[in-house]
């Protein structure tokens, strides 16, 4: 009819249904591994818990996201991982500096994963996030350089360097 | 510790916790209603006809000149000499210095000197694919930097061999 104006929806700019069923898919297979990256990133449950969060809300609102689904956990990955390494150097302490009051039971072995973990914090960014990634969560070479836009050979030898480094770290 | 103990453990740092409030929190983020991006996307949208306004009045260069410029992936066969021979000299001398490092690398006397030798196959296996995808597209840029970036890397870890006691 001439003279109507059509009415534009008001949830026209929220995300469709479809993409947040393709983030929510993402969430259910990745968000254990997701968690447990943050943890290591970040040395405690909330912190890991609100950084995982961000990271699937931001994806949520770029709609660019749901463009490729193949790579949307890859990119999920990315910005989580960009969020921990940024609140690591805005807190300026180490996650893990404190590791012997982190509530883990006095079993055989903690006093081990403690010196693990700190002498993780005094790795190079990149190297941490690759050993975490490949060494604790089991992520192939072929993952982790798509979530860090590197080659799958730099991502193989930024492991091995960390292992190296860490052994060295733990012997001394 | 044996390399397999040591990665046992760092799977050990492997952490799970249970968070079932986690996704209903994200639903309710994303579904809530956000006044700004209506101004987002009103602005954006101006953005962009700026932007659109500005590149029809620029002057555009010719095709020729920008293909000069540098910007192309594509070296020309002249620099493609160039580049190779200054490549290949740098290539020769790290194999000696990798024959070097050799005597020490067959027999790795201690885990250190294993993890070296094993980074050291990684980055040759590297190496080794790259030369055969340079020798489809030679005239890649973008391969040419990779080579060099894995050579370098290759000089550091022999150097670091040879100055491992």
């Amino acid at each position: 009819m001439a003279g109507d104006v059509l009415p534009i929806p008001i949830d026209i700019l929220a995300p469709a249904d479809s993409a947040l069923q393709a983030v929510e898919s993402v969430f259910r297979v990745h968000a254990v591994r997701m968690k447990s990256i943050a943890y290591n990133l970040l040395g405690n449950q909330p912190d890991a818990e609100d950084a995982v969060q961000e990271a699937f809300l931001r994806s949520c609102r770029s709609r660019d996201a749901f463009r490729n689904q193949a790579s949307l956990h890859t990119w999920v990955y990315r910005i989580l991982i960009n969020l921990c390494v940024d609140e690591g150097r805005r807190r300026r302490r180490t996650p893990w500096q404190n590791a012997g009051t982190e509530t883990e039971s006095p079993q055989t072995g903690a006093d081990v994963r403690a010196a693990l973990r700190q002498a993780l914090d005094r790795l190079p960014v990149r190297q941490r996030t690759v050993f975490l990634m490949a060494a604790v969560e089991g992520l192939p070479h072929a993952e982790i350089a798509a979530i860090l836009e590197i080659s799958e050979t730099n991502s193989r030898t930024l492991l091995l360097d960390a292992r190296r480094e860490l052994q060295t770290i733990l012997r001394a | 510790m044996t390399p397999e103990e040591f990665d046992n453990l760092a799977k050990e740092l492997h952490h799970e916790w249970e968070s079932p409030q986690l996704w209903p929190a994200i639903e309710t983020a994303v579904r809530s209603p956000r006044r700004w991006r209506r101004w987002a996307v009103c602005a954006a949208a101006g953005l962009a006809a700026m932007l659109a306004v500005a590149l029809y009045l620029e002057p555009r260069a010719p095709l020729g000149k920008r293909v000069l410029d540098g910007k192309s992936p594509l070296l020309t066969e002249q620099a493609l000499a160039e580049v190779s021979a200054a490549e290949k000299v740098y290539q020769q001398s790290i194999d000696r210095l990798a024959k070097l490092a050799e005597p020490k690398l067959q027999q790795p006397a201690s885990p250190l000197l294993r993890s070296y030798a094993e980074k050291l196959t990684v980055l040759d296996e590297a190496i080794e694919g790259l030369h055969r995808e340079m020798n489809r597209n030679g005239f890649n840029t973008h391969l040419h930097r990779q080579m060099a970036s894995l050579y370098r890397d290759k000089k550091q870890t022999l150097e670091e061999v040879l100055h491992h006691d």
